[in-house]
């Protein structure tokens, strides 16, 4: 008898394994509401988009996790005081209501720039960094715009010094980062001054240039701890709570309430997504994004040839770049990240490519394209499906396969589950100090 | 091996030029103290083809298996003589991979290095888009260059 009840067992776990086999890996064709089923292989591709794990770990930052270095990150994301004109910050461009970016074509900080500001969901999951992948980690990013000319137009030395000088900010810097360099010395540390290898004249550099080594190591770990504080910050701005992924956990665990998450129309677009449409060759994985770059051959803003070299620029500002991962001020030289850079090539195909943004909250973050190109998901669709004004030049990607207008209509309905702009208020604005004292 | 996700295709003898531009890459390694069979390649999860003018036998395997989509991975080789050559000699290999119906290739150069005789390692591949792709090994000796070539169908 207990033989027959350890058989009975046996045969009903190994039926078990074989159920979740099958819908692990999909081998059984599903049906998903009323009208739309997918078969093993578009079961599969779906559930490659979610559920989006935790944001990877960025060893090169010490305190990407620090929710004291998240804090004062979050204060300086909103502080106007880093920008020359004390009027602009990070949040100028990526603005919290608009979803993390302007609503304009082109950014405009102190100048207009030649691109389209990307929104900052699920930054943290990217690896490469700006639209043609000029940074290697989030912190390092986050260091250009300070000193950007078009942007905050800042330097690092008034940031150390503002750092320094502001008892709430000194205090909370010291607290994650350790003593602040004795900076009182104005013939050491003048007001203004930042390495401009492009152009030697401006005073900045002169006044860098007279500044001891040691000194200019000094101001510059205090400008990269202040990248790496909002680095810390923007690593919680993750969306991966869309209707998308509810239907997916539908779909995972055969819970037909929480397929209808999404409409006939979405699932019908979600089918051409991982089929016919061909979006996955680079909107992969469960953000939505290979996170390399393409040359899909979209027709420039004024209209003349491509003249923007994207990621083969990117790539090689990045391989000289003090700060990228292998160098001092990474916290982790050897690392993944640090590895991966040492596998880079460069290629003339990577002429006018560009990095593949996430999908996810894609139907609130308009205009769409490296030049905010396009106004609208159709407007962006219907490019691929007619490839209207593309460039001819540098266009080495075959496109998606030519969809029917109620076709577009579908994978913009698809399109729209991959909403999730809940996140905790909180973070959404300037806090009152960059500590938890308020609290 | 696991099939379902990876689809390899032994082209076998594909016809390739000879290439005299990754001949002189940086990614060579050259097998300084070739030996035969040092480290004979497991016969399961293996893939096996001939160069295209027959001199030698390339196996590989990728660690992991199958190639993942988007995620680095490995390839360990193994380098063989065939036809009428005897021994492998001094050579140097290139390992790279494209996707010739998209005119483009891997965004990274792998770096090869030898395992000892006719072993072979080769780091820092990463296929970012699913679809066809050809893996290419690319012996030179003496100045001759000759390509083993794989077809792998990363669905992901």
């Amino acid at each position: 008898m207990r033989l027959r009840t350890a058989l009975a067992q046996l045969v009903l776990a190994a039926c078990a394994i074989a159920q979740a086999q099958d819908a692990s890996s999909g081998l059984v064709s599903q049906s998903a509401g009323t009208g739309v089923t997918f078969d093993a292989t578009e079961v599969r591709r779906i559930l490659q988009h979610s559920p989006l794990p935790p944001p990877p770990a960025d060893s090169t930052n010490r305190f990407a996790d620090d929710p004291a270095a998240a804090r004062l990150g979050q204060f300086l994301f909103f502080e106007t005081r880093l920008s020359a004109n004390g009027e602009l910050s990070c949040a100028s461009c990526h603005v919290p209501s608009k979803h993390f970016t302007d609503g304009k074509q082109l950014s405009h900080g102190l100048r207009t720039g030649n691109r389209h500001t990307p929104a900052l969901w699920n930054v943290a999951y990217n690896r490469w960094y700006f639209l043609d992948g000029r940074a290697d980690t989030l912190w390092s990013q986050a260091l250009q715009p300070m000193e950007s000319d078009d942007e905050l137009g800042g330097n690092r030395m008034r940031i150390a010094r503002l750092i320094a000088g502001d008892a709430e900010l000194r205090s909370a810097y010291e607290r994650i980062f350790g003593p602040l360099p004795d900076m009182s010395d104005a013939h050491r540390f003048p007001p203004d001054a930042r390495p401009l290898p492009k152009d030697v004249h401006h005073s900045h550099h002169l006044a860098w240039l007279n500044m001891a080594e040691a000194d200019r190591d000094a101001v510059t770990r205090v400008f990269v701890n202040v990248a790496k504080a909002i680095a810390a910050y923007e690593r919680k701005l993750v969306s991966r709570h869309s209707a998308f992924d509810e239907f997916a956990e539908g779909l995972r665990t055969g819970d037909q309430r929480k397929q209808q998450a999404i409409s006939e129309s979405a699932k019908r677009g979600l089918k051409l997504f991982v089929g016919d449409a061909n979006c996955r060759l680079c909107h992969s994985g469960p953000n939505f994004s290979d996170g390399e770059f393409h040359n899909i051959g979209v027709p420039t803003l004024d209209g003349g040839p491509p003249r923007d070299p994207g990621r083969l620029e990117g790539l090689s500002m990045l391989l000289s770049s003090p700060f990228r991962a292998t160098e001092a001020y990474s916290d982790d030289r050897t690392g993944p990240i640090a590895e991966r850079l040492s596998f880079m090539r460069s290629d003339p195909e990577f002429w006018g490519q560009f990095k593949t943004p996430s999908l996810r909250n894609v139907a609130v973050t308009p205009p769409y394209m490296h030049q905010g190109q396009f106004a609208t998901l159709h407007d962006v669709l219907m490019y691929y499906a007619t490839l209207e004004g593309s460039t001819a030049l540098h266009h080495q990607e075959p496109f998606l396969a030519a969809l029917e207008l109620h076709q577009i209509d579908d994978v913009m309905a698809f399109l729209e589950t991959l909403t999730d702009t809940s996140l905790d208020p909180a973070l959404l604005v300037k806090p009152k100090t960059p500590t938890f004292s308020d609290r | 091996m696991n099939r379902r996700n990876q689809l390899i295709v032994i082209v076998g003898s594909a016809a390739c030029a000879l290439l005299s531009a990754c001949a002189s890459s940086p990614t060579s390694q050259t097998s300084p103290h070739p030996a035969a069979n040092e480290a004979a390649p497991p016969s399961a999860e293996i893939s096996a083809t001939i160069s295209n003018a027959g001199n030698y036998k390339v196996s590989y395997i990728t660690h992991p298996a199958p190639i993942p989509l988007n995620e680095p991975f490995k390839i360990e080789f193994w380098i063989e003589p065939a036809g009428e050559r005897e021994a492998l000699g001094e050579i140097s290999v290139d390992v790279d991979a494209r996707m010739p119906q998209h005119h483009h290739g891997m965004y990274r150069l792998p770096r090869v290095q030898s395992l000892g005789g006719d072993h072979f390692e080769a780091a820092g591949l990463l296929f970012h888009m699913p679809g066809y792709w050809e893996i290419y090994f690319d012996i030179t000796s003496s100045g001759v260059t000759e390509r083993a070539q794989f077809a792998v169908e990363i669905d992901g």
